[in-house]
């Protein structure tokens, strides 16, 4: 293939005279010739600012993204390339400073990742496209026009963070360099991510503000470490996803449930478990639901907790119906069962409106309900909850024991401990 | 044979069935529970699924994932979301078709994270610069997460264009019974593509609402995917006639399908009182309706409206009352000019509005 049937005739490029940006496209056009890839099969990832005006002048696929996102796209599209398809798609993500440092996070990431795609940074040292202010690769001393006494800072070191995030093959020079064309050959080449940091100056300000021969590149350089190569084979990302994710094909893991009998319920039943969190309430309602979708009836569980999983209240709310259920909250509970402190301040608002309420002994008296023992079992998960339904299946005859036992066989946990428990809570139930 | 089930379950499935092959996700309540069984699902069908370091980075591969071919999905909460909406912007000026679910909490910022809440309507409508429709459906019920999970990833590849399925907490972490095989299961559509007639140009229509024939980065014609303004080549330019019709396009290409994906459900009883609703807040609106004697309509499509479905049914009551969870009456505010001075907006935050919160509502009216 002829070089101009994949890059614009020179004279049409939207660049400063001397600008570095167009020896770079050159060297990465000639890259593409040399290693004779097909046009379909390369794609150029860009964003914004000069650099980013690239995706004009190639004859491949383009795709022009948002200021520093180009390596999050070509990762997500690198991610279904290697996996899905056979990992033809050479791609390329050409940035300068600032999809550097916006992008920064999307570099580390296609690094530790491993992410098959070759990322070309065009560190100018500043912003061109916007006026030539400072950005976070300028070097230390660089005067810009937001830095006129010199840049303070250090300016980021790409290259050891992202060899630090894992790159497998990373890179530094000048768009001076001959070799540059043959690195970047390189950089495609290699399987895996790899990132080369060319060092250009901004002819449009850089040399404005800065006293620089084009021979100063090569200082700069030698201050940021020198010119640098290194490749190392490691596991891409598509060999990674397919070893440890792809595997069996299966069903979606929904709980599922068999009926087990068709129980009639003479009405609706709202139940209310209002504990603490870490305590099992979530776990124990599901099986109240449960068992009485065993029971051929609809059932809903609406639950009620702070952010963090192990500390604060924990409620739930739990439907049994004959019908479908449409709105799931409870605002007049059957049951309430309150079985610690936390769970008793949260529902405090239901304790007027509720029938009948069973509270832990250690709770504050209300009047008209029945105490139960409940946080004797503390050393089961769930073990309060399983000991208030105990009572309320003992006392009141909600639905039938044998479904409750057979939702804890076969979706419960600690099964004989839950067992013993909500035993002795139906025991305690009776006697009440 | 059923299923005990939460909407965030049910959300995947549909998304699966939808024919997603490809999941970006960061963790956050109350969208993790969608996350957590894409990762573990997709897997098993052969896609891929991935943990990104925040909500950009999950956008933005799932742009990735889209341009190369595959339907592709990420859900979050509102401030995940409002990460998202630069990228958001960006698919639908680069038309590329993305589903994003959000997953409603108690706003505004970090807000509370475990309480339900409607306030995020017009932050998921009207976010992207430049003011275009962004397609947004709603589930009515926790069974219905599913069937609107399929809506949207349809309309997002039938329009080439991003779409929002609106969701909230207890719709997703709620769990119910369900019998899987009586749910709704739209028919999966796939985007268009370049079939090779004529010349391929990235953004070709010919009429202004036409979807333009879609050939993946790494397909057998060059592609020139941009969200800079640009013509139907995709060649980046600024106020040339052709780039102003690529902008009226964006938007007519949406307007005028609103047939094909306008879905609501409307219950017509003698009344004068109709009453409005979509998402969490409609099962309340149903038993409120069927106890009452009353008339109810429940937008699934939230936006954009056909405008003219609802004029017809506005007509034919005295008052309209627009029952929302939030704090200014959102939907109620979207709906204003098709309805004059009869309607009204029943609003409240903080907790669930109950059938006896709006009957409280209709006494006072």
């Amino acid at each position: 293939m002829e070089l101009s049937e994949i890059i614009d005739k020179v004279q049409n490029f939207p660049y400063c005279p001397g600008c570095g940006h167009t020896g770079v496209n050159m060297a990465l056009a000639r890259a593409i010739k040399e290693l004779n890839l097909k046009r379909e099969d390369v794609l150029i990832v860009s964003d914004i600012g000069c650099v980013g005006l690239l995706d004009k002048l190639f004859n491949v696929h383009t795709v022009h993204t948002l200021h520093g996102r180009s390596t999050a796209v070509a990762s997500g599209v690198k991610m279904v390339d290697e996996v899905l398809f056979e990992n033809n798609l050479k791609t390329v993500v050409v940035i300068g400073d600032g999809g550097a440092t916006i992008g920064l996070l999307h570099l580390v990431e296609a690094a530790r990742m491993n992410i098959d795609v070759a990322v070309l940074i065009h560190n100018n040292f500043l912003y061109g496209m916007t006026g030539g202010q400072h950005s976070g690769l300028t070097p230390e001393g660089f005067i810009t026009s937001t830095t006129r006494k010199g840049n303070p800072f250090e300016g980021l070191r790409i290259i050891e963070i992202l060899k630090n995030s894992g790159a497998g093959f990373y890179a530094r020079t000048t768009s001076q360099d001959p070799e540059l064309k043959e690195i970047i050959k390189e950089a495609i080449n290699y399987k895996g991510f790899s990132v080369v940091e060319i060092l250009e100056i901004c002819t449009g300000y850089a040399t404005r503000y800065n006293k620089l021969k084009g021979s100063d590149l090569k200082i700069i350089l030698e201050k940021k470490g020198g010119k640098i190569k290194k490749a190392e084979s490691k596991k891409s990302f598509g060999d990674n996803y397919i070893e440890r994710f792809l595997g069996e094909r299966g069903e979606f893991e929904f709980t599922v449930i068999e009926k087990k009998e068709e129980y009639e319920l003479k009405k609706e039943l709202r139940i209310v478990i209002a504990g603490s969190a870490g305590e099992g309430v979530q776990l124990a309602s599901s099986l109240l639901a449960l068992s009485g979708i065993l029971g051929g009836l609809y059932a809903t569980q609406k639950n009620d907790n702070p952010v963090t999983v192990g500390s604060g209240f924990s409620v739930s709310e739990i439907i049994l119906s004959q019908k479908k259920i449409k709105f799931a909250g409870i605002e007049e509970p059957d049951y309430l069962l309150i079985t610690s402190k936390e769970g008793f301040n949260r529902v405090n608002r239901l304790i007027k409106k509720s029938k009948v309420i069973l509270v832990d002994e250690s709770l504050p008296d209300i009047e008209g309900s029945i105490k139960i023992p409940s946080r004797k079992y503390l050393q089961v998960r769930g073990g309060p909850s399983y000991f208030a339904l105990g009572v309320l299946f003992g006392k009141f005859d909600i639905l039938e024991i044998g479904l409750f036992e057979e939702a804890v066989l076969k979706y419960g946990r600690s099964k004989e401990e839950v067992f013993e428990i909500f035993r002795k809570g139906v025991e305690f139930g009776k006697k009440s | 044979m059923k299923i005990f089930a939460t909407g965030g379950e049910l959300i995947a499935k549909g998304a699966l069935d939808a024919g997603v092959r490809f999941y970006a996700g960061y963790p956050i309540t109350p969208a993790s529970v969608i996350y957590e069984p894409m990762m573990r699902e997709l897997p098993k069908r052969g896609g891929v699924a991935v943990g990104a370091s925040d909500e950009i980075s999950a956008i933005s591969y799932c742009i990735g994932a889209s341009l190369r071919g595959v339907k592709a999905m990420t859900a979050t909460s509102a401030p995940g979301f409002s990460l998202m909406i630069e990228s958001i912007a960006y698919a639908l000026m680069a038309e590329i078709p993305v589903s994003i679910v959000l997953a409603q909490r108690l706003g505004p910022s970090t807000g509370a994270a475990t309480t339900s809440a409607q306030g995020d309507l017009l932050l998921a409508i009207f976010s992207n610069s430049g003011g275009y429709p962004i397609p947004l459906f709603s589930p009515s019920s926790i069974e219905e997460s599913y069937e609107f999970m399929i809506h949207t990833v349809n309309v997002s590849e039938m329009l080439r264009t991003p779409c929002v399925l609106l969701t909230e907490k207890e719709l997703t972490m709620t769990r119910k019974s369900i019998d899987f095989k009586d749910l709704k299961r739209p028919e999966v559509i796939n985007r268009k593509l370049f079939e090779g007639e004529g010349e391929f140009k990235t953004y070709n229509f010919e009429e202004i609402s036409d979807v333009p024939p879609f050939v993946p980065v790494g397909g057998d014609y060059l592609t020139r995917y941009t969200g800079s303004a640009h013509d139907k080549r995709g060649l980046l330019k600024k106020d040339d006639p052709e780039v102003i019709e690529v902008m009226y396009h964006l938007k007519e290409k949406i307007l005028k399908n609103i047939d094909k994906f306008f879905f609501y459900e409307y219950s017509e009883k003698k009344s004068d009182v109709l009453l409005v609703s979509y998402g969490i807040t409609s099962e309340s609106v149903r038993e409120t309706a069927d106890s009452e004697g009353i008339s109810y309509l429940i937008l699934k499509t939230v936006y954009p409206f056909n405008e003219d479905i609802l004029k017809e049914i506005f007509e034919k009551y005295k008052k309209i009352v627009v029952v929302e969870e939030n704090i200014m009456g959102l939907l109620y505010l979207l709906l204003r000019y098709l309805a004059d001075s009869k309607i009204f907006s029943f609003k409240k935050i903080g907790s669930l509005i109950s059938p006896q919160d709006i009957k409280k509502f209709l006494e006072e009216l």
